[in-house]
Protein backbone atom coordinates (compact mmCIF):
# COMPACT_ATOMS: atom_id res chain seq x y z
CA UNK A 1 0.00 0.00 0.00
CA UNK A 2 1.44 3.58 -1.27
CA UNK A 3 -0.47 6.45 -0.21
CA UNK A 4 0.60 9.20 -1.73
CA UNK A 5 -0.89 13.31 -3.15
CA UNK A 6 -2.50 11.47 -6.07
CA UNK A 7 -4.52 8.65 -5.06
CA UNK A 8 -5.02 10.04 -1.05
CA UNK A 9 -8.44 10.94 -2.34
CA UNK A 10 -9.48 7.17 -3.17
CA UNK A 11 -8.06 6.08 0.20
CA UNK A 12 -10.02 8.78 2.02
CA UNK A 13 -13.01 7.53 -0.01
CA UNK A 14 -12.65 4.05 1.26
CA UNK A 15 -12.26 5.31 4.96
CA UNK A 16 -15.28 7.50 4.96
CA UNK A 17 -16.86 4.00 3.68
CA UNK A 18 -15.12 2.01 6.58
CA UNK A 19 -13.72 -0.18 4.08
CA UNK A 20 -9.87 0.18 5.19
CA UNK A 21 -8.40 -2.34 7.62
CA UNK A 22 -6.70 -1.22 10.96
CA UNK A 23 -3.42 -1.23 9.48
CA UNK A 24 -4.76 1.04 5.82
CA UNK A 25 -5.98 3.39 8.57
CA UNK A 26 -3.18 3.73 10.66
CA UNK A 27 -1.37 4.52 7.08
CA UNK A 28 -3.79 6.95 6.28
CA UNK A 29 -3.82 8.67 9.22
CA UNK A 30 0.31 8.91 9.26
CA UNK A 31 0.20 10.28 5.58
CA UNK A 32 -2.52 13.00 6.83
CA UNK A 33 -0.32 13.73 9.92
CA UNK A 34 2.44 14.56 7.02
CA UNK A 35 0.33 16.39 4.88
CA UNK A 36 -1.91 18.39 7.67
CA UNK A 37 -3.16 20.75 4.41
CA UNK A 38 -5.45 17.50 3.16
CA UNK A 39 -7.17 17.26 6.30
CA UNK A 40 -9.97 19.46 5.03
CA UNK A 41 -10.42 16.91 2.62
CA UNK A 42 -11.70 14.30 4.92
CA UNK A 43 -13.85 16.47 6.59
CA UNK A 44 -15.76 17.49 3.69
CA UNK A 45 -15.56 13.95 2.75
CA UNK A 46 -17.23 12.86 5.51
CA UNK A 47 -19.75 15.61 5.44
CA UNK A 48 -20.97 13.53 2.75
CA UNK A 49 -22.09 10.38 4.78
CA UNK A 50 -25.67 9.95 4.77
CA UNK A 51 -27.17 9.70 8.44
CA UNK A 52 -28.27 6.23 8.95
CA UNK A 53 -30.31 6.87 12.27
CA UNK A 54 -32.69 9.15 8.98
CA UNK A 55 -36.43 7.71 10.07
CA UNK A 56 -38.69 7.56 6.95
CA UNK A 57 -41.47 5.69 8.31
CA UNK A 58 -43.35 3.10 5.30
CA UNK A 59 -47.16 3.85 6.47
CA UNK A 60 -48.53 0.59 4.96
CA UNK A 61 -46.66 -2.10 6.91
CA UNK A 62 -50.26 -3.72 7.83
CA UNK A 63 -50.53 -4.66 4.25
CA UNK A 64 -47.40 -6.60 4.19
CA UNK A 65 -47.66 -8.81 7.04
CA UNK A 66 -48.79 -11.95 5.91
CA UNK A 67 -49.88 -13.26 9.39
CA UNK A 68 -52.59 -10.22 8.95
CA UNK A 69 -53.31 -11.12 5.88
CA UNK A 70 -54.69 -14.73 6.27
CA UNK A 71 -56.41 -13.84 9.44
CA UNK A 72 -58.10 -10.75 7.97
CA UNK A 73 -60.36 -11.82 5.51
CA UNK A 74 -61.38 -14.53 8.39
CA UNK A 75 -62.24 -11.90 10.44
CA UNK A 76 -63.99 -9.70 7.83
CA UNK A 77 -66.38 -12.59 7.16
CA UNK A 78 -67.00 -13.42 10.58
CA UNK A 79 -67.95 -9.74 11.13
CA UNK A 80 -69.86 -9.78 7.73
CA UNK A 81 -72.28 -12.76 8.81
CA UNK A 82 -72.18 -10.41 11.82
CA UNK A 83 -73.78 -7.42 10.43
CA UNK A 84 -75.51 -9.26 7.90
CA UNK A 85 -77.67 -11.16 10.94
CA UNK A 86 -78.40 -8.43 12.71
CA UNK A 87 -79.36 -6.13 9.38
CA UNK A 88 -81.65 -9.04 8.90
CA UNK A 89 -83.29 -8.74 12.50
CA UNK A 90 -83.53 -5.55 11.86
CA UNK A 91 -85.10 -5.93 8.57
CA UNK A 92 -87.69 -8.59 9.40
CA UNK A 93 -88.71 -6.34 12.46
CA UNK A 94 -89.43 -3.32 10.14
CA UNK A 95 -91.30 -5.60 8.00
CA UNK A 96 -93.41 -6.68 10.34
CA UNK A 97 -93.94 -3.23 11.91
CA UNK A 98 -94.74 -1.43 8.72
CA UNK A 99 -97.48 -4.75 7.79
CA UNK A 100 -99.04 -4.05 10.96
CA UNK A 101 -99.15 -0.25 10.54
CA UNK A 102 -100.65 -1.18 7.42
CA UNK A 103 -103.39 -3.29 7.92
CA UNK A 104 -106.39 -1.96 9.07
CA UNK A 105 -107.36 -1.93 13.42
CA UNK A 106 -110.26 -4.26 11.91
CA UNK A 107 -108.68 -6.19 9.29
CA UNK A 108 -106.21 -7.04 12.34
CA UNK A 109 -108.99 -9.35 14.23
CA UNK A 110 -110.13 -10.89 11.21
CA UNK A 111 -109.92 -14.48 11.88
CA UNK A 112 -107.44 -17.07 10.39
CA UNK A 113 -109.06 -20.31 10.70
CA UNK A 114 -112.00 -18.91 9.33
CA UNK A 115 -110.62 -19.33 6.24
CA UNK A 116 -110.12 -23.40 6.71
CA UNK A 117 -113.68 -23.79 8.01
CA UNK A 118 -114.83 -21.67 4.74
CA UNK A 119 -113.10 -24.79 2.83
CA UNK A 120 -113.99 -27.91 5.33
CA UNK A 121 -115.72 -29.60 3.08
CA UNK A 122 -119.32 -30.44 5.51
CA UNK A 123 -119.39 -27.04 6.38
CA UNK A 124 -122.44 -26.13 6.36
CA UNK A 125 -124.70 -24.86 2.92
CA UNK A 126 -126.29 -21.73 4.26
CA UNK A 127 -123.20 -19.75 4.84
CA UNK A 128 -124.38 -16.58 3.24
CA UNK A 129 -121.49 -14.81 1.42
CA UNK A 130 -120.26 -11.89 2.79
CA UNK A 131 -121.94 -8.52 0.60
CA UNK A 132 -119.25 -7.20 -2.08
CA UNK A 133 -117.53 -4.37 -0.90
CA UNK A 134 -117.99 -2.37 -3.90
CA UNK A 135 -121.59 -2.29 -2.72
CA UNK A 136 -121.92 1.61 -2.19
CA UNK A 137 -124.82 3.67 -0.75
CA UNK A 138 -126.89 0.20 -0.43
CA UNK A 139 -129.18 -0.07 2.20
CA UNK A 140 -128.08 -2.68 5.54
CA UNK A 141 -127.14 -6.56 4.01
CA UNK A 142 -127.88 -9.11 6.25
CA UNK A 143 -124.51 -10.41 6.61
CA UNK A 144 -125.68 -14.03 8.38
CA UNK A 145 -128.64 -16.67 8.18
CA UNK A 146 -129.37 -15.87 11.93
CA UNK A 147 -132.17 -13.04 11.30
CA UNK A 148 -132.62 -12.89 15.45
CA UNK A 149 -129.07 -11.60 15.81
CA UNK A 150 -129.15 -8.68 13.13
CA UNK A 151 -129.45 -5.54 14.94
CA UNK A 152 -131.15 -2.87 12.88
CA UNK A 153 -128.18 -0.71 11.10
CA UNK A 154 -129.63 2.71 12.03
CA UNK A 155 -128.87 2.20 15.88
CA UNK A 156 -125.34 0.80 15.06
CA UNK A 157 -125.24 3.96 13.10
CA UNK A 158 -126.61 6.16 15.36
CA UNK A 159 -124.66 4.67 18.73
CA UNK A 160 -121.38 4.78 16.97
CA UNK A 161 -119.00 7.66 18.35
CA UNK A 162 -118.40 9.39 15.36
CA UNK A 163 -116.20 12.76 16.22
CA UNK A 164 -116.25 15.90 14.45
CA UNK A 165 -112.66 15.43 13.03
CA UNK A 166 -111.66 17.03 10.27
CA UNK A 167 -110.49 13.85 8.66
CA UNK A 168 -113.51 12.07 7.19
CA UNK A 169 -111.68 8.65 6.79
CA UNK A 170 -111.11 8.78 10.70
CA UNK A 171 -114.72 9.28 11.29
CA UNK A 172 -115.77 6.37 8.87
CA UNK A 173 -113.60 3.85 10.46
CA UNK A 174 -114.46 4.93 14.27
CA UNK A 175 -117.44 4.33 13.26
CA UNK A 176 -117.54 0.69 13.13
CA UNK A 177 -114.27 -0.46 15.27
CA UNK A 178 -116.41 -0.33 18.57
CA UNK A 179 -117.96 -3.56 17.37
CA UNK A 180 -116.83 -6.33 19.28
CA UNK A 181 -115.13 -8.99 16.69
CA UNK A 182 -113.91 -11.28 19.25
CA UNK A 183 -111.57 -13.73 17.70
CA UNK A 184 -112.98 -17.56 17.78
CA UNK A 185 -109.98 -20.01 17.78
CA UNK A 186 -111.21 -23.51 17.84
CA UNK A 187 -108.06 -25.12 18.93
CA UNK A 188 -107.85 -23.09 22.36
CA UNK A 189 -111.66 -22.03 23.11
CA UNK A 190 -113.15 -24.79 25.35
CA UNK A 191 -116.37 -25.77 24.06
CA UNK A 192 -118.75 -24.77 26.55
CA UNK A 193 -117.65 -21.17 26.65
CA UNK A 194 -117.58 -20.94 22.75
CA UNK A 195 -119.48 -16.83 22.74
CA UNK A 196 -122.36 -16.34 21.39
CA UNK A 197 -121.61 -15.26 17.84
CA UNK A 198 -123.92 -12.64 17.09
CA UNK A 199 -124.03 -11.41 13.54
CA UNK A 200 -123.68 -7.83 12.90
CA UNK A 201 -124.97 -6.32 10.15
CA UNK A 202 -122.79 -4.85 6.40
CA UNK A 203 -122.79 -1.48 7.39
CA UNK A 204 -122.83 0.55 4.05
CA UNK A 205 -120.23 3.38 5.21
CA UNK A 206 -122.14 5.97 3.38
CA UNK A 207 -125.45 5.43 5.41
CA UNK A 208 -123.19 5.34 8.38
CA UNK A 209 -121.87 8.80 7.30
CA UNK A 210 -124.86 9.98 6.67
CA UNK A 211 -126.38 8.99 9.68
CA UNK A 212 -123.72 10.32 11.45
CA UNK A 213 -123.39 13.40 9.89
CA UNK A 214 -127.13 13.84 11.13
CA UNK A 215 -126.69 13.35 14.21
CA UNK A 216 -124.29 15.86 14.48
CA UNK A 217 -126.21 18.38 12.59
CA UNK A 218 -123.91 18.50 9.49
CA UNK A 219 -125.73 18.44 6.27
CA UNK A 220 -125.02 14.86 4.38
CA UNK A 221 -124.55 16.11 1.28
CA UNK A 222 -121.32 17.95 2.47
CA UNK A 223 -119.89 15.21 4.14
CA UNK A 224 -120.56 12.73 1.77
CA UNK A 225 -119.04 15.35 -1.10
CA UNK A 226 -116.07 15.88 1.33
CA UNK A 227 -115.19 12.11 1.59
CA UNK A 228 -115.78 9.90 -1.14
CA UNK A 229 -112.65 7.54 0.12
CA UNK A 230 -113.89 7.49 3.24
CA UNK A 231 -117.46 5.44 2.15
CA UNK A 232 -115.30 3.09 0.78
CA UNK A 233 -113.69 2.45 3.56
CA UNK A 234 -116.49 2.42 5.59
CA UNK A 235 -117.94 0.47 2.94
CA UNK A 236 -115.10 -1.85 2.96
CA UNK A 237 -115.06 -2.42 7.02
CA UNK A 238 -118.41 -3.17 7.01
CA UNK A 239 -118.02 -6.01 4.58
CA UNK A 240 -115.30 -6.78 6.39
CA UNK A 241 -117.17 -7.29 9.83
CA UNK A 242 -119.89 -9.13 8.35
CA UNK A 243 -117.59 -11.99 6.96
CA UNK A 244 -116.01 -11.66 10.18
CA UNK A 245 -118.96 -12.54 12.07
CA UNK A 246 -120.41 -15.04 9.43
CA UNK A 247 -117.01 -16.89 9.41
CA UNK A 248 -117.03 -17.17 13.43
CA UNK A 249 -120.98 -19.03 13.34
CA UNK A 250 -119.61 -21.21 10.52
CA UNK A 251 -116.74 -21.88 12.36
CA UNK A 252 -118.73 -22.75 15.80
CA UNK A 253 -120.98 -24.70 13.81
CA UNK A 254 -118.43 -26.91 12.18
CA UNK A 255 -116.81 -27.17 15.84
CA UNK A 256 -120.09 -28.36 17.49
CA UNK A 257 -120.61 -30.96 14.02
CA UNK A 258 -117.12 -32.51 14.67
CA UNK A 259 -117.46 -32.75 18.44
CA UNK A 260 -121.13 -35.04 18.21
CA UNK A 261 -118.82 -36.52 15.33
CA UNK A 262 -116.23 -37.34 17.61
CA UNK A 263 -118.57 -38.39 20.70
CA UNK A 264 -120.73 -40.52 19.06
CA UNK A 265 -117.52 -42.11 17.56
CA UNK A 266 -115.75 -42.53 21.09
CA UNK A 267 -119.23 -44.10 22.38
CA UNK A 268 -119.47 -46.58 19.67
CA UNK A 269 -115.86 -47.96 19.93
CA UNK A 270 -116.31 -47.94 23.75
CA UNK A 271 -119.59 -50.18 23.34
CA UNK A 272 -117.61 -52.25 21.18
CA UNK A 273 -115.16 -53.04 23.35
CA UNK A 274 -117.12 -53.83 26.22
CA UNK A 275 -118.97 -56.30 24.00
CA UNK A 276 -116.04 -57.59 23.50
CA UNK A 277 -114.95 -57.63 27.22
CA UNK A 278 -118.05 -59.52 27.51
CA UNK A 279 -116.57 -62.05 24.97
CA UNK A 280 -113.29 -62.28 27.57
CA UNK A 281 -111.41 -61.59 24.17
CA UNK A 282 -109.52 -58.01 22.91
CA UNK A 283 -109.83 -57.38 19.56
CA UNK A 284 -106.39 -55.70 17.87
CA UNK A 285 -107.08 -55.47 14.18
CA UNK A 286 -107.17 -58.83 12.72
CA UNK A 287 -106.13 -60.57 15.79
CA UNK A 288 -108.40 -61.60 18.74
CA UNK A 289 -106.76 -62.44 21.85
CA UNK A 290 -109.21 -64.37 24.17
CA UNK A 291 -108.98 -65.35 27.67
CA UNK A 292 -109.96 -67.71 29.77
CA UNK A 293 -110.15 -66.80 33.38
CA UNK A 294 -111.48 -70.48 34.33
CA UNK B 1 -37.76 -18.29 6.80
CA UNK B 2 -40.94 -19.15 8.80
CA UNK B 3 -44.13 -17.16 9.05
CA UNK B 4 -42.62 -14.94 11.70
CA UNK B 5 -39.45 -14.43 10.59
CA UNK B 6 -41.01 -12.63 7.41
CA UNK B 7 -43.27 -10.42 9.23
CA UNK B 8 -39.97 -9.41 11.92
CA UNK B 9 -38.63 -8.60 8.44
CA UNK B 10 -41.42 -6.82 7.74
CA UNK B 11 -41.03 -4.76 10.89
CA UNK B 12 -37.10 -4.32 10.35
CA UNK B 13 -36.90 -4.03 7.10
CA UNK B 14 -40.04 -1.52 5.38
CA UNK B 15 -39.15 1.49 6.47
CA UNK B 16 -34.83 0.94 5.43
CA UNK B 17 -36.26 -0.27 2.15
CA UNK B 18 -38.92 2.49 1.97
CA UNK B 19 -36.56 5.42 2.59
CA UNK B 20 -34.02 3.46 -0.06
CA UNK B 21 -36.76 3.52 -2.68
CA UNK B 22 -38.59 6.78 -1.92
CA UNK B 23 -35.59 8.67 -1.72
CA UNK B 24 -34.76 7.61 -5.43
CA UNK B 25 -38.10 7.45 -6.78
CA UNK B 26 -38.84 10.81 -4.89
CA UNK B 27 -42.22 9.56 -5.45
CA UNK B 28 -44.15 8.25 -1.94
CA UNK B 29 -46.72 6.22 -4.02
CA UNK B 30 -44.42 4.87 -6.93
CA UNK B 31 -41.66 3.68 -3.86
CA UNK B 32 -44.91 2.03 -1.57
CA UNK B 33 -45.69 0.23 -5.13
CA UNK B 34 -41.98 -1.14 -5.54
CA UNK B 35 -41.64 -1.63 -1.41
CA UNK B 36 -45.27 -3.99 -1.93
CA UNK B 37 -43.96 -5.99 -4.76
CA UNK B 38 -40.81 -6.34 -3.57
CA UNK B 39 -42.22 -7.92 0.24
CA UNK B 40 -44.75 -9.87 -1.77
CA UNK B 41 -41.64 -11.63 -3.81
CA UNK B 42 -39.66 -11.82 -0.35
CA UNK B 43 -43.36 -13.91 0.66
CA UNK B 44 -43.13 -16.07 -2.12
CA UNK B 45 -39.92 -17.02 -1.34
CA UNK B 46 -40.09 -17.41 2.47
CA UNK B 47 -39.94 -20.58 2.77
CA UNK B 48 -36.43 -21.46 0.98
CA UNK B 49 -34.87 -18.33 2.05
CA UNK B 50 -32.54 -17.71 5.55
CA UNK B 51 -33.79 -15.03 7.87
CA UNK B 52 -30.24 -13.73 7.96
CA UNK B 53 -30.48 -13.28 3.77
CA UNK B 54 -33.77 -12.13 3.62
CA UNK B 55 -32.79 -8.40 4.10
CA UNK B 56 -30.12 -8.64 1.43
CA UNK B 57 -32.54 -10.33 -0.99
CA UNK B 58 -35.34 -7.61 -0.33
CA UNK B 59 -33.16 -4.98 -1.16
CA UNK B 60 -31.70 -6.52 -4.05
CA UNK B 61 -35.34 -7.24 -5.26
CA UNK B 62 -36.38 -3.48 -4.27
CA UNK B 63 -33.04 -2.55 -6.25
CA UNK B 64 -34.62 -4.03 -9.13
CA UNK B 65 -38.24 -3.41 -8.90
CA UNK B 66 -36.33 0.42 -9.08
CA UNK B 67 -34.44 0.33 -11.89
CA UNK B 68 -37.16 -1.25 -13.67
CA UNK B 69 -40.20 1.16 -12.60
CA UNK B 70 -37.28 4.09 -13.75
CA UNK B 71 -36.80 2.60 -17.28
CA UNK B 72 -40.63 2.25 -17.35
CA UNK B 73 -41.02 6.05 -16.79
CA UNK B 74 -37.85 7.27 -18.49
CA UNK B 75 -36.05 9.06 -15.68
CA UNK B 76 -33.01 7.09 -15.46
CA UNK B 77 -29.60 8.46 -15.59
CA UNK B 78 -27.59 5.16 -15.54
CA UNK B 79 -24.33 6.10 -16.79
CA UNK B 80 -24.60 8.49 -13.60
CA UNK B 81 -23.10 11.98 -15.16
CA UNK B 82 -24.50 14.99 -13.48
CA UNK B 83 -26.48 16.22 -14.99
CA UNK B 84 -26.26 19.81 -16.78
CA UNK B 85 -29.81 21.10 -15.71
CA UNK B 86 -29.65 20.50 -12.17
CA UNK B 87 -28.00 23.50 -10.73
CA UNK B 88 -31.43 25.27 -12.82
CA UNK B 89 -33.61 23.37 -10.14
CA UNK B 90 -32.43 25.38 -7.04
CA UNK B 91 -35.31 27.48 -5.94
CA UNK B 92 -36.62 28.77 -2.44
CA UNK B 93 -38.44 25.28 -2.01
CA UNK B 94 -34.68 23.66 -1.73
CA UNK B 95 -34.21 25.55 1.48
CA UNK B 96 -36.38 23.34 3.13
CA UNK B 97 -34.11 20.54 2.61
CA UNK B 98 -30.77 19.97 4.00
CA UNK B 99 -27.43 20.28 2.08
CA UNK B 100 -26.79 17.06 2.22
CA UNK B 101 -29.84 16.08 0.55
CA UNK B 102 -29.49 18.56 -2.39
CA UNK B 103 -25.94 17.10 -2.67
CA UNK B 104 -27.70 13.66 -2.94
CA UNK B 105 -30.19 14.43 -5.33
CA UNK B 106 -27.42 15.83 -7.44
CA UNK B 107 -26.47 12.15 -8.26
CA UNK B 108 -27.26 9.79 -10.21
CA UNK B 109 -29.73 6.46 -9.10
CA UNK B 110 -27.03 4.57 -9.34
CA UNK B 111 -24.72 6.76 -7.73
CA UNK B 112 -27.79 7.60 -5.03
CA UNK B 113 -28.20 3.78 -4.82
CA UNK B 114 -24.98 3.03 -3.61
CA UNK B 115 -24.28 5.65 -1.35
CA UNK B 116 -27.73 4.84 0.60
CA UNK B 117 -26.58 1.30 0.71
CA UNK B 118 -23.40 2.31 1.99
CA UNK B 119 -24.31 5.07 4.40
CA UNK B 120 -27.77 3.79 5.69
CA UNK B 121 -27.88 0.35 5.89
CA UNK B 122 -24.14 -0.49 6.36
CA UNK B 123 -23.70 -2.75 3.56
CA UNK B 124 -19.89 -3.56 2.04
CA UNK B 125 -18.91 -3.09 -1.51
CA UNK B 126 -18.91 -6.81 -1.88
CA UNK B 127 -22.40 -6.37 -0.47
CA UNK B 128 -23.39 -3.51 -2.28
CA UNK B 129 -22.32 -5.35 -5.51
CA UNK B 130 -24.22 -8.09 -4.94
CA UNK B 131 -27.27 -6.01 -4.55
CA UNK B 132 -27.05 -3.71 -7.29
CA UNK B 133 -25.15 -6.47 -10.18
CA UNK B 134 -21.69 -4.69 -10.07
CA UNK B 135 -18.49 -5.78 -8.77
CA UNK B 136 -16.90 -4.57 -5.41
CA UNK B 137 -14.43 -1.91 -7.43
CA UNK B 138 -17.03 -1.11 -9.31
CA UNK B 139 -19.26 -0.13 -6.34
CA UNK B 140 -15.88 1.51 -4.88
CA UNK B 141 -15.13 3.67 -7.80
CA UNK B 142 -18.74 4.77 -8.25
CA UNK B 143 -18.58 5.74 -4.44
CA UNK B 144 -15.94 7.49 -4.74
CA UNK B 145 -17.33 9.61 -7.73
CA UNK B 146 -20.26 10.12 -6.05
CA UNK B 147 -18.63 11.42 -2.50
CA UNK B 148 -16.68 13.44 -4.69
CA UNK B 149 -19.58 15.08 -6.15
CA UNK B 150 -21.31 15.89 -3.64
CA UNK B 151 -18.85 17.07 -2.01
CA UNK B 152 -17.97 19.40 -4.56
CA UNK B 153 -21.62 19.93 -4.03
CA UNK B 154 -21.28 21.18 -0.60
CA UNK B 155 -18.71 23.16 -0.58
CA UNK B 156 -19.82 25.31 -3.78
CA UNK B 157 -23.10 25.76 -1.42
CA UNK B 158 -20.62 26.46 1.70
CA UNK B 159 -18.75 29.41 -0.28
CA UNK B 160 -21.89 30.69 -1.90
CA UNK B 161 -23.24 31.17 1.50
Amino acid sequence: MNINVNNYEEYLSCYVDGELDSAETRELMAFLEQHPSLEGALQQLESTKLDPEEKIVFPFKASLYHEADTKQPRLKRFYGIRWAAAAAVILLLAGIYFFRMRRSPVSENRPMPAYVMHKTPDAPGNVVPAPAISEKKSGPVPAHSQPAAVKPPKSLAAAAPVKPSPSNRSAGTSSVTPAPTPEPSPATIPIPELPEVKALPAVSGSVALTEASAALGEKPGRLAVRGPASEEVADQVGGRLASVTEKMAAGKKNLDQSITKGLSGLQAKTEDLMGHLEKKEIRIGRFTIAFNNE
Amino acid sequence: MTEKEYNGCVDLFADGLYRFIVKNLRHEEDARDVVQSSFEILWKHHVELSFEKAKAYLFTVGYRNMIDHLRKTKRINLVGEFPEDSQVKEGQQLHVKSTLMRALEQLSEVQRSLMMLKDYEGYSYEEIGAITGLNASQVKVYLHRARLKMKAYIVKKENVL
